[in-house]
């Protein structure tokens, strides 16, 4: 029951991710040959998904949000398939831009799942805020 | 077509989710080691069928062409997990983690220029 409901999270967090995606790859649209859309879809995802991640750890979101936000949006909002066919395609007709389209997304894209997973401030454990009070009556 | 193509991909994509879904959690049983073979495979599987769609669907059917190519293979393959994998894999081995990326792209890049000279030239 528990993985249906799962599965149902990730075929209406797929849809909404997947239009999501088309809507902004056409508002962002590209630059000369470089897919601009597509490169700022896939950051914009790590970064998101590295703070769903980090959310779900904090706040022991319920599985079925979890993965309806994560495999469901996060997941059908990037795409490796058109990163990769679309690199291709600017490596041929435009190869520096194709390089820089290549590099930028491999090193940037882990980049910004880590910047989500710091995106939130730690949060204080009972003994550090004892601390702080302390520090503050002191 | 504007509005065909935001509904084709939406609905493509949703079953392309699910699939991953399902292909990932069941690659990941089956997976004993830190390496993330679930979404290297999807990601390679899912390039490689862009590509074929690409070569033989753009012209011939464009609205089958983005169900299929925008839709089902965008939301099958995954840049996201591809990129928080890569983080957690950092932390086990850092040769893995450069190993998972490289490999995940140069084979990508690889199967489209081959599909694309086969088919196209």
């Amino acid at each position: 029951m528990d993985e249906a409901k799962k599965i149902a999270a990730v075929l209406v967090g797929g849809a909404l991710g997947g239009g999501l995606r088309d809507l902004v790859d056409v508002a962002v649209g590209q630059v000369h040959l470089f897919p601009l859309g597509i490169f700022v879809i896939n950051l914009t995802g790590a970064f998101l998904l590295g703070l769903i991640q980090q959310l779900a750890v904090r706040h022991a979101l319920p599985h079925w949000l979890v993965a309806g936000l994560g495999p469901g949006v996060m997941g059908g909002y990037t795409t490796f398939s058109t990163f990769a066919v679309g690199a291709w395609e600017a490596l041929r007709l435009a190869p520096w831009q194709g390089v820089w389209y290549v590099v930028l997304t491999a090193v940037l894209g882990p980049l910004c799942a880590w910047l989500g997973t710091k995106a939130i401030p730690a949060q204080a454990t009972p003994e550090e805020e004892w601390e702080a009070e302390e520090e503050v009556s002191l | 077509m504007n509005d065909a193509v935001l509904w084709l991909t939406t609905g493509g994509s949703a079953i392309g989710a699910v699939l991953r879904y399902l292909v990932g959690q069941f690659i990941g049983k089956v997976n004993k080691t830190p390496f993330p073979w679930g979404t290297w495979i999807i990601n390679m599987v899912g390039t490689l069928c862009l590509a074929l769609f690409t070569a033989r669907l753009v012209h011939e059917d464009p609205h089958l062409f983005v169900l299929l190519g925008a839709g089902f293979c965008g939301g099958f393959t995954t840049f996201s997990s591809f990129s928080t994998e890569t983080v957690a894999l950092w932390r086990v081995s850092r040769s893995l983690a450069i190993a998972y990326v490289a490999s995940s792209v140069l084979l990508g890049l690889a199967i489209a220029a081959v599909v694309d000279f086969v088919l196209r030239h």
